[in-house]
């Protein structure tokens, strides 16, 4: 369980100094960075590889991969290729946030077949069952209802 | 938290009313009440988590006229993303259906409450969306 205690605010002269010292050119290769390195980190994890078994893939020692992930190195666009490929992605994702993936859609539609309003005592826990696509109940009382699905997408 | 085989350990992280839209109509209120529903699960591999987007739209007989419409996400934290879910040949993650199932039919019945809850009191009141018994769908 982690511990869910929000992160104290912490301001100093001396940080203040620094901050106010960087530029916003500065600011933002250190944001980019960071992003970088956590996504390298996210799409490491994701393929449940180890640093070593990144770093093999990649043809580079395990300890340069430990630099990649603090956030401190400044890539060439050929590294990034070959870091693209071996995750089979094209560079620029690998500065996107990653797209949910849709693993199952299914779309039905719940047709009311009477409209004659029906007592309610004689309708309630009613089923109308569809053998071919689903069954389902409704308890509403003035309706019988059929199913069917008509998309099912699956990727 | 429940399991389900192969061992999912799972629970509700979050649900979020997305849409909601009631559309009276003129003249004589509307006898019959169609459901058009739509079920999409999404697998979030950083956060580890299965979304299901459930979207229902109210609608007439002609299939013509929307009465009200729902779109609710249901999000579920997978607590044991690594076992429960192993990479195929294709790194593709597979997904245990009967978890599919499970969530699917916690997100209906979520929805229905929350449906029940915001129609109460319109002319929507009785358009309960009926149960689905999305295990006996064969294509689910």
């Amino acid at each position: 369980m982690k511990n869910s205690k929000p992160a104290r605010k912490h301001s100093s002269a001396f940080v203040n100094q620094l901050l106010a010292e960087t530029s916003d050119v500065e600011k933002a290769q250190i944001n980019n960075r960071m992003t970088l390195a956590t996504r390298l980190d996210d799409l490491i994890a994701a393929k449940r590889w180890s640093k070593s078994e990144f770093a093999a893939k990649v043809g580079k020692s395990p300890s340069e991969i430990t630099k990649w992930l603090s956030g401190t190195q400044n890539f060439t666009i050929d590294t990034l290729t070959e870091i693209s490929l071996a995750f089979n992605l094209s560079v620029g994702e690998l500065f996107a946030a990653p797209r949910p993936k849709i693993i199952n859609h299914i779309h039905l539609l719940v047709k009311a077949i009477k409209s004659e309003p029906i007592p309610f005592n004689e309708s309630v826990g009613k089923k109308t069952i569809d053998s071919t696509s689903g069954t389902f109940n409704s308890n509403y009382p003035a309706q019988n209802f059929s199913l069917s699905t008509f998309s099912n997408a699956q990727s | 938290m429940e399991n389900i085989e192969p061992k999912t350990e799972y629970h509700l992280k979050g649900i979020e009313l997305i849409r909601c839209t009631i559309n009276t109509p003129e003249g004589a209120p509307a006898l019959n009440f169609n459901f058009s529903i739509s079920l999409q699960t999404q697998l979030d591999v950083m956060p580890r988590t299965l979304t299901v987007i459930v979207n229902v739209d109210v609608i007439s007989d002609d299939q013509k006229n929307v009465f009200g419409s729902i779109s609710v996400n249901n999000v579920y934290q997978i607590i044991n993303f690594e076992e429960a879910f192993k990479l195929d040949a294709q790194n593709q993650y597979e997904i245990p259906p009967k978890l599919l199932e499970a969530i699917g039919s916690t997100s209906l019945s979520t929805t229905r409450g929350i449906m029940y809850s915001l129609f109460k009191g319109t002319f929507l009141n009785n358009a309960l969306l009926p149960l689905v018994d999305l295990p006996k769908l064969k294509q689910y």
